[in-house]
């Protein structure tokens, strides 16, 4: 598991070798990147960020995931700071022997991450600025699978 | 103690950390934000509704009632928007 909470950018080529070299190519690998969205005016979007508490939350996230899937390798990266449209926001892999685990696993991590990790997003348009309030839609999704 | 304090709370309060000397008679989260709304009126404003905030005792999210002392790390802020 290696987890990552920075200001600096990343690029997938590296971070999937980075999973290569630790062990030999897996069967399944996911990966989801979230980007910063092209919404008009928008000049930039601010991350705050509480890194120890982030990085705590995004750990224990990460064993639920492993205890409920059986997966080789979780590597995630979260930035914060000031990101322009287009820019990285966030890079989630799964690795498994199989691809439901490493797709399901994915998913979960990106849905509890959302809503539990210690991040707040703040639109700078070139008019105004609004910090995004947390959606109803991404903590009934994050709920879904406590029913499980 | 140390308190901190995220997004919009920080802007209201104007400041991200501060360190303060807990007096006696603050027991718990709850007392804090009171204590804290006396002493000036930005905290009152950033701590008015209390639904929409969250609360970390030494990076664990923690409640209201929950019990605090002069060696915590105390941390204010709004439900959370990552990803």
């Amino acid at each position: 598991m290696n987890i990552q909470i920075t200001k600096n950018n990343f690029i997938i080529e590296d971070e999937i070798k980075a999973i290569e070299d630790i062990k030999d190519p897996d069967a399944a690998v996911s990966i989801f990147i979230g980007k910063v969205r092209k919404e008009k005016n928008l000049k930039e979007l601010f991350i705050d960020c509480y890194p120890e508490m982030a990085k705590m939350e995004i750990q224990k996230i990460s064993q639920n995931a492993s205890r409920k899937w059986k997966l080789n390798q979780i590597r995630i990266i979260h930035r914060y700071g000031s990101l322009s449209a287009g820019e990285n926001i966030v890079l989630v892999i799964t690795t498994a022997d199989h691809r439901g685990d490493c797709y399901d696993a994915n998913e979960f991590i990106m849905d509890f991450l959302k809503s539990k990790a210690a991040f707040w997003k703040k639109e700078i348009f070139f008019d105004k600025s609004v910090w995004v309030e947390q959606k109803i839609n991404d903590v009934k999704k994050m709920n879904e699978w406590q029913k499980d | 103690m140390k308190l901190k304090y995220f997004a919009w709370i920080a802007e209201i309060i104007g400041k991200r950390e501060e360190i303060i000397e807990l007096p006696e008679k603050v027991k718990t989260i709850n007392d804090l934000i009171y204590w804290l709304s006396l002493e000036d009126n930005s905290y009152k404003i950033a701590f008015e509704d209390t639904n929409k905030l969250k609360y970390a005792i030494n990076q664990i999210l923690s409640q209201q009632n929950d019990k605090i002392t002069n060696n915590d790390e105390i941390a204010f802020f709004p439900p959370m928007t990552g990803g």
